[in-house]
């Protein structure tokens, strides 16, 4: 692989999936300084693309270092013998995808992303009513009001302020400065972005366990009357001037974050939001940017979508595509000891592990940086798409699928190399 | 290997053949000429009595990019109803109104089909729209990129840009997004409704860059026949589904002055406003400006009852569309200041004044445009009927008195107003067959499929001819695919993976420059990750062939 830098490169790092970044590939992978990376992603390339010598160990059965090869083949014995496997993780591009929804499909696997949790939160509410939403380059170059609800938005997607908010020449809104952000209920204790000029965003605080109250209220607000009980002690008029602000705008967007929205029935939330949206596109314009993407998952669900015909959290067990996102959790799976199996990956971020397997055979599929794993029967490093594999990578908004360059090679299989061998090579179609 | 297809009744209007009895010789995936005399023929399949025609081709039919993968994530509900397994063969899929890649591209071989083509790929979607079609088996594929809404054209448009630059932009997008052809989609609609606009005329002005519809369709089609490109603009004109609509579109054909002009899924937009519910067919003035103008040519997007889901991105339409959703359910996006998209999901019943009169007009124009060549069968797929619906579909066309019994079940008011229970047109075979093979191929400028003469890909499909054309072009006996036979009276026999097409008009490269520029500046990816290279698509194909046709147009327009 090449020693140059190479520019316009895209982060697989998170949703946001920035293409403008200057990569110096081997023999490590870093970020060149000036290189338009953010903290996260300069953090992960040199972690996830960190230099292996000759000499690593590459894969593990039972903790102690075996050959590649001897790793592929032991767990093609173990899917081979699995009555119920899962496939967790899924934290890859859309190639390794691919190959395990291929893989599944011959061995009967369900398929669970690690972020499911949080993309169920905005499903449940696309399955049910429905929603108006928007693309990053459209939030650039159109929003007026920007309303981040229950998210500082920055701690996952670092740049989406400068990429999308605090741009110089938007085409159709007013300057970085003119332009509103207002926070409500953003996680306290965390520094919110200011604008170029040090200006700092409005924040309406809401306590803790409240947000959906307060989206109920705006989307009342909003629509002209309020639920009947709503609560005295939240800011009610500050609530007020947001919703007479986003009727007053142009293009009002309301960001926010699924993976944030950590608490049960989460959904009503979301529909509190898009319901509001909704109204206001009665009279003016106004979209949604439910944000997500990170760990592939947008990848992986794309993927899923199109060759299974539903979302992930979906069964191949009886030879056909069944969806249920509460049954097929990996969580819930693992507790009613359902699972005898758990092939899972990780691409992206060595700080996402597996959960602890039960009696499930762990088959772990894990980037560079990932420590040992001890509940795992066989592990294997991966090559991550946009370090040292080829791939394609579904952005934040689900519209933009960008490609991923292999930028060194240290020798690692990609998931899609494994899934596949599995697949055609090793008796698995016997499974 | 050599194989002889002996002694069917050949349909191929491509060269006049309708029902002479003949042979067909296929050798590595081609048609051949008849061998000398005693030749070996390594495979003599006896199709006497049967009908053989080329391998059909759905010139306009939603089967990927991302409103198709919003469908899929908005109708579980629906494809719970409609589970497929896997064989040995064939992977699991699933889905009626928007069946998974696989599920499409078995379904469309089991039935005839060969090719297929996505009409409404977004150029910045372009890659999933290829990743999609890449997934989709058997069948060859192919895509229309999309403009007119794009902030790019109409802001060269506001500023006056010649044409040529113009050209040289759209030849630009369609050979960086790998599409055979280009559509237009509400012209200047999808843009005017980010700027809060609702409705969008042909002649009024697009409240920020004040350009008119008209202007962009004209435009638009000019390019392409400067470009040479063959496929004319696919035009999704102005104010679908809008009572009294039908002005626009016989407007819209005229706004073309002369310049090849495609006009998609008319159906949806040949509505008068006449009885007392404000809503009458207006397929007849449709119908005969079509006859009249040799430069329009249309698909109807025949709508079927039952259920279904409209996938467009004719955003501006589909948000005002939702009210109507059923389940009342809708997506709708603006994207990328480059179009939108908006997914609704519709319950087309023959008991809704509306509906079926919607039905009546489809199959009205149908019957009332005299030259198969220039209207094509289609059902927009899924918006007026998921595409398993064309067997149906083609027995409506093809028997007069099914057709009347049909008419008499749907809302009464609606038949009367309808024309169509006078009508005794029956579309023939070899009809059929030019709108489903030698037309789509003509008007795509493929000239190695939809037809059966040496040289042509051996595409091939054998009927068991039938009183119910139904049953006929549900489950043809043999469906050849580049020489093989892949499914077999209904059944997939074989999966292989097929062609991508693509158009590569030339351009001047200097138009980089400024759009390297304009996406650096304005958008959010580097042009260099949105550009679509030959190797790349060639990389999606599952080891099918990156096909490029010529760019070549006769004559000045009309």
């Amino acid at each position: 692989m090449t020693t140059a830098p190479l520019i316009d490169q895209a982060c697989p790092f998170c949703g946001l999936a920035c293409d403008d970044l200057v990569l110096q590939g081997g023999p490590d992978l870093a970020v060149r300084a000036g290189g338009g990376a953010c903290p996260r992603a300069t953090r992960l390339y040199a972690q996830v693309g960190a230099t292996l010598q000759d000499a690593d160990a590459r894969a593990w059965i039972a903790g102690a270092p075996v050959p590649v090869e001897t790793a592929v083949q032991e767990a093609a014995r173990l899917l081979g013998r699995a009555q119920a496997p899962l496939f967790g993780g899924l934290s890859t591009d859309v190639h390794g995808m691919r190959s395990l929804v291929a893989l599944a499909d011959r061995c009967g696997a369900v398929l669970d992303h690690m972020n499911a949790d949080g993309k169920l939160r905005n499903l449940r509410t696309v399955q049910d009513a429905g929603w108006i939403t928007t693309t990053l380059s459209e939030v650039r170059n159109r929003a007026d009001v920007v309303v981040c609800f229950g998210s500082d938005v920055r701690t996952r997607f670092p740049r989406f302020f400068e990429r999308c908010v605090w741009v110089d020449e938007p085409m159709f809104a007013p300057q970085a400065e003119e332009r509103e952000v207002i926070f409500i209920g953003a996680p306290p204790g965390v520094e919110l972005p200011r604008s170029p000029a040090g200006r700092m965003p409005q924040v309406i605080d809401i306590p803790a366990g409240r947000l959906p109250e307060a989206a109920a209220m705006l989307r009342g607000l909003i629509g002209g009357s309020l639920p009947a009980g709503t609560a005295t002690d939240l800011p009610l008029e500050a609530l007020r001037a947001v919703a007479a602000r986003l009727h007053a705008a142009r293009y009002g967007v309301v960001v926010w974050v699924a993976a944030d929205m950590d608490w049960p029935h989460a959904e009503l939330c979301v529909q509190s939001l898009t319901a509001a949206i909704g109204v206001l596109n009665q009279t003016t314009r106004a979209a949604g940017l439910p944000l997500g993407g990170s760990d592939g998952d947008f990848s992986a669900d794309a993927v899923m979508l199109w060759q299974t015909g539903y979302p992930y959290r979906s069964s191949l067990a009886t030879g056909t595509a069944r969806y249920e996102p509460v049954m097929n959790a990996t969580a819930a799976l693992l507790a009613r000891d359902e699972i005898d199996f758990m092939l899972w990956t990780g691409s992206f971020d060595p700080e996402r592990r597996p959960p602890d397997p039960g009696r499930a055979a762990l088959v772990a599929l894990t980037c560079v940086g990932t420590p040992l794993l001890p509940d795992a029967a066989v592990q294997i490093q991966i090559a991550t798409p946009g370090v040292d594999a080829a791939g394609y990578f579904f952005r934040a908004d689900k519209v933009v699928a960008l490609p991923l360059r292999p930028m060194i090679d240290r020798q690692l299989p990609s998931v899609a190399q494994l899934a596949s061998r599995w697949l055609t090579g090793l008796g698995v179609a016997a499974c | 290997m050599l194989t002889r297809l002996k002694g069917g009744k050949i349909y191929d209007p491509t060269r006049g053949l309708a029902g002479t009895v003949g042979d067909i010789y296929m050798r590595d995936g081609w048609i051949v000429a008849a061998p000398a005399a005693g030749t070996r023929i390594d495979q003599d399949i006896d199709v006497t009595g049967r009908v053989v025609m080329a391998g059909a081709i759905d010139m306009h039919t939603h089967i990927g990019g991302g409103k198709v993968n919003i469908a899929r994530n908005m109708l579980p509900e629906d494809h719970r109803g409609d589970p497929v397994y896997h064989t040995e063969l064939c992977r699991a899929g699933c889905g009626h109104v928007a069946p998974s890649t696989l599920t499409t591209g078995y379904r469309y071989a089991a039935m005839g089909y060969t090719a297929c083509f996505e009409p409404a790929m977004l150029p910045t979607n372009a890659r999933q729209a290829h990743l999609e079609m890449g997934d989709t088996p058997i069948v060859d594929k192919g895509a229309y990129a999309m403009l007119g809404s794009d902030d790019f054209l109409l802001r060269m448009m506001r500023d006056g840009a010649d044409q040529q630059r113009i050209n040289d932009y759209v030849a630009w997008t369609i050979c960086s997004t790998q599409a055979l052809g280009l559509k237009v989609v509400n012209p200047g609609g999808i843009s005017e409704f980010k700027f809060n606009g609702r409705k969008l005329d042909l002649d009024q002005e697009n409240s920020h860059y004040h350009v008119t519809p008209r202007q962009i369709v004209h435009t638009l089609a000019r390019s392409l026949h400067e470009l040479k490109v063959p496929h004319p603009l696919h035009v999704h004109a102005s104010n679908l589904g809008v009572p009294g609509n039908f002005q626009t579109t016989l407007d819209t054909m005229v706004g073309a002055e002369g310049y090849p002009i495609h006009l998609t899924h008319i159906q949806f937009h040949s509505y008068g406003t006449e009885g007392d519910r404000k809503f009458s067919s207006q397929a007849a003035l449709i119908a005969e400006a079509i006859n009249r103008q040799k430069n329009v040519s249309a698909d109807v997007g025949q709508i079927m009852f039952g259920q279904t889901v409209t996938a467009s991105g004719d955003s501006m339409s589909q948000h005002r569309n939702a009210a109507y959703g059923s389940p009342r359910k809708s997506v709708v996006m603006d994207i990328e200041c480059d179009a939108g998209c908006g997914v609704v999901p519709f319950k087309y019943k023959d008991k809704n004044f509306v509906n079926a009169l919607q039905w009546a007009i489809g199959l009205e124009i149908f019957l009332l445009v005299d030259d198969p060549w220039r209207i094509f069968l289609t059902t927009d797929h899924p918006n007026g009927a998921p595409f398993t619906s064309y067997p149906h579909l083609i027995r409506l066309l093809m028997d007069k008195s099914f057709r009347r019994d049909a008419l008499a079940q749907i809302h009464p008011d609606a038949a009367t107003m309808s024309t169509l229970g006078s009508i005794d047109r029956e579309y023939t075979l070899n009809d059929i067959a030019i709108m489903t093979r030698s037309a789509p191929a003509k008007i795509l400028g493929l000239t190695d499929c939809g037809h059966l003469a040496p040289g042509a890909r051996a595409d091939v499909v054998v009927y068991r001819e039938d009183a119910n054309p139904e049953v006929m072009f549900t489950a043809p006996e043999y469906v050849f695919k580049n020489g093989t036979v892949v499914a077999r009276d209904g059944e997939i026999v074989a999966v292989m993976w097929g062609d991508v097409h693509a158009v590569k008009p030339q351009f001047d490269r200097a138009i980089e420059k400024p759009l390297a520029d304009y996406f650096e500046r304005h958008l959010t990816q580097r042009l260099g990750n949105f550009r679509i290279s030959d190797d790349e698509v060639r990389g999606l194909t599952n080891g099918g062939e990156l096909r490029v046709h010529a760019c070549q147009r006769d004559g000045s327009p009309t």
